[in-house]
């Protein structure tokens, strides 16, 4: 299959800054991909560039198939939810009306039930709606243009968990009927973790972290006990993170347990947590993705 | 540089065609200046205001700018065609006033979803700004020479050829010839139109968010992060056919329905389902969907009972020996407990 976005050797340098470097990244058609970061790692320009908004200063990007840039056939087929988009001084109703002229799959009747979804009124100006129903609306103008391609920047500034939950409920239903490709860059990792099929974690410009989401669930864990039973568990094996208190101790290792491992586990007592995909993209984007020498960090 | 260049030409070009039409009516010099300048400056205010609008929605407004400037500019020409018949003596003065401001306003009305594109994304806006402003000037100012010398041969009926020539000029614009998002256009122009929607610049961060927020509000139906969760589904699917509630042979919910229901990525639930069709616990009926594999409970049933002592009894025995209870007592409470639990169950 041919990933519907395709990134290889991707720089984007400003003056005195690089924002993005070495970029390789290959995301399948028809799946949804968390994008995640820090602030400022590049989450944003990654997608600008995949989106044709800003050009690399060095390295190809292909989505469907060809250059984003300046490709009408592709930017057509791709849509690109910004985190606090700007609007003229015009409608709701209206701002739909003018996207369902340029999305060629535009379903007006999926986003006017969004739209009643998130509670925005149609006549009400963009600009008297408050930063939440804002968001909603792009999201609305996201999901209704049921673009091949279908990128989200933080499309939720100013949510409610509710409106948030309906968000990611109502992305999950309409993927189903209509598959697509997804990119959604978010902080809140926890609440979306479920709707991702493959993770990409930035830091500084860099990948750090590209897999299918749930092989990193269950990749690490949080082992904790007797120091002496945790040190026998853990010796010699990759560990991220190690911490004693008195004769307590915990570490996080890397790598599926055996079933040995967790026999050995339950006879010495030992508390076994599996990390969650939040905890493991935090310790990716810190940049302890490597193993830790056991010199290092035995305190904490 | 050169694609700017070509881009400052392609927006100059109605200026320079209405130039030509306000030269045919007979201006001085000082007018022509005038003309030329403020040609000049909508050239710059315009494409500025486009950037601070600045929105996606740039495609689709432009074509509404671009029937906006064209309808403007009509009125004008015929406002200028009624002037010009009624044989007005201050006819010369039409070229003054609002009536120029609008016409330059009209002619630039495109570039105001158009205009800036490449300015914004590749060049710095000034440089690209003031470039457009100059070409619009230079162009306007040869237009209207080229009109001087034309109204020079038509005589008195100048103003009456300008006003003509002004109407078509607008027509040209609404059809599209005259600008960059014309059908068939010139390639490169084309890109400044698809540019126009990343014409965009409104960066701002929360001034909140600072590193990871921590919101627990997992709305997964149960299942917890941590594990796979294709493996949770697969085990819950697992022992909802074990405990009956999916007897052999129903069907087992859909990839979409355990999605929705879990609030999973489908991706994640098919992987779930496979997982049991590997292992024969359910069987694909093509079109239909899966279900239940017939002897499915009874295999599940032996493999838990072959799990129970692993996954119960060591470690029962495990915190037994923590707490110093030997194996005799610990047989005297597992009965005790059995017959609380009965004498409930009765």
């Amino acid at each position: 299959m041919t990933p519907a976005i395709s990134v290889t050797g991707l720089a984007r340098k400003y003056r005195d800054h690089t924002a993005l470097d070495d970029i390789n990244i290959a995301v399948g058609a028809g799946t949804i991909t968390g994008l995640l970061g820090r602030n400022g790692a590049g989450k944003t320009t990654l997608l600008r560039i995949l989106a044709g908004q800003e050009f690399p200063s060095s390295g190809s990007v292909r989505v469907l198939g060809a250059p984003p840039a300046e490709n009408e056939d592709v930017l057509r087929r791709l849509v690109f939810v910004r985190e606090d988009q700007a609007y003229p001084d015009i409608k709701a109703g209206q701002a739909l009306r003018a996207a369902s002229w340029f999305y060629p799959s535009w379903d007006s009747a999926l986003a006017s039930s969004l739209l009643d979804d998130f509670g925005v009124r149609a006549n009400r100006r963009i600009k008297q709606l408050s930063r939440g129903q804002r968001s909603a609306l792009g999201i609305t103008i996201g999901l209704a243009a049921r673009a091949e391609v279908t990128l989200f920047d933080e499309p939720y500034a100013g949510l409610d968990a509710v409106a948030r939950q309906i968000f990611y409920n109502r992305l999950l239903a309409d993927f189903a009927e209509f598959p697509r490709t997804v990119l959604l860059s978010t902080h809140l990792i926890d609440e979306a973790a479920a709707l991702f099929e493959g993770v990409i974690v930035i830091d500084r410009g860099r990948v750090v972290l590209d897999a299918a989401a749930d092989v990193l669930r269950g990749v690490a864990t949080r082992v904790s006990g007797p120091g002496l039973a945790v040190d026998a568990l853990a010796e010699g094996r990759p560990v991220w993170e190690r911490r004693r208190l008195g004769s307590q101790a915990s570490v996080v290792m890397v790598g599926p347990l055996s079933p040995d491992d967790r026999a050995q586990a339950r006879s010495s007592g030992l508390d076994l947590t599996p990390l969650s995909l939040q905890q493991i993209v935090v310790q990716a984007a810190a940049g302890v993705l490597a193993p830790v020498p056991e010199t290092e960090r035995t305190s904490a | 540089m050169v694609a700017l260049l070509v881009v400052a030409v392609a927006l100059g070009l109605n200026n320079f065609g209405a130039a030509i039409a306000i030269g045919v009516s007979g201006v001085d010099g000082r007018t022509e200046i005038k003309v030329a300048t403020v040609f000049g400056l909508c050239d710059v205010v315009m494409p500025a205001t486009g950037m601070l609008i600045g929105t996606g929605l740039a495609g689709p407004l432009g074509s509404a700018a671009r029937w906006a400037g064209a309808g403007i500019l009509f009125a004008t020409a015929i406002w200028g065609l009624v002037e010009a018949l009624r044989g007005d003596d201050d006819a010369p003065k039409v070229w003054h006033g609002w009536r120029l401001l609008v016409s330059g306003a009209a002619l630039s009305l495109d570039d105001l979803a158009v205009g800036l594109a490449l300015g914004t994304v590749r060049y710095p806006i000034v440089l690209a700004v003031t470039l457009f402003g100059l070409m619009s000037f230079v162009m306007s100012i040869i237009g209207l020479k080229l009109g001087g010398k034309l109204g020079k041969a038509t005589g008195e009926h100048g103003e009456v050829v300008g006003a003509i020539v002004l109407i078509g000029i607008s027509g040209a614009m609404a059809a599209g010839w005259l600008l960059p998002d014309s059908r068939q256009p010139d390639p490169l122009v084309t890109k400044v139109d698809r540019l126009s929607s990343s014409a965009v610049h409104y960066l701002s961060d929360e001034p909140t968010r600072s590193g990871w927020r921590r919101v627990t509000v997992p709305e997964m139906a149960g299942l917890d992060e941590g594990t796979p969760l294709f493996a949770q589904v697969a085990e819950r699917l697992a022992g909802e056919i074990a405990d009956g509630g999916l007897a052999e042979g129903e069907r087992v919910p859909s990839t979409n329905e355990l999605a929705a229901f879990y609030r999973i990525n489908p991706a994640t639930a098919a992987k779930g389902i496979n997982v049991l069709a590997d292992d024969r616990l359910l069987e694909k009926r093509r079109g239909i969907g899966m279900f239940v594999a017939t002897g499915a409970r009874q295999r599940l049933l032996a493999r838990r009972r072959a799990e129970f002592a692993q996954r119960y009894v060591e470690p029962l025995l495990a915190e037994a020996a923590r707490l110093g209870i030997d194996t005799d007592e610990l047989i005297a409470l597992i009965k005790e407990s059995g017959n609380e639990r009965e004498g409930v169950s009765l």
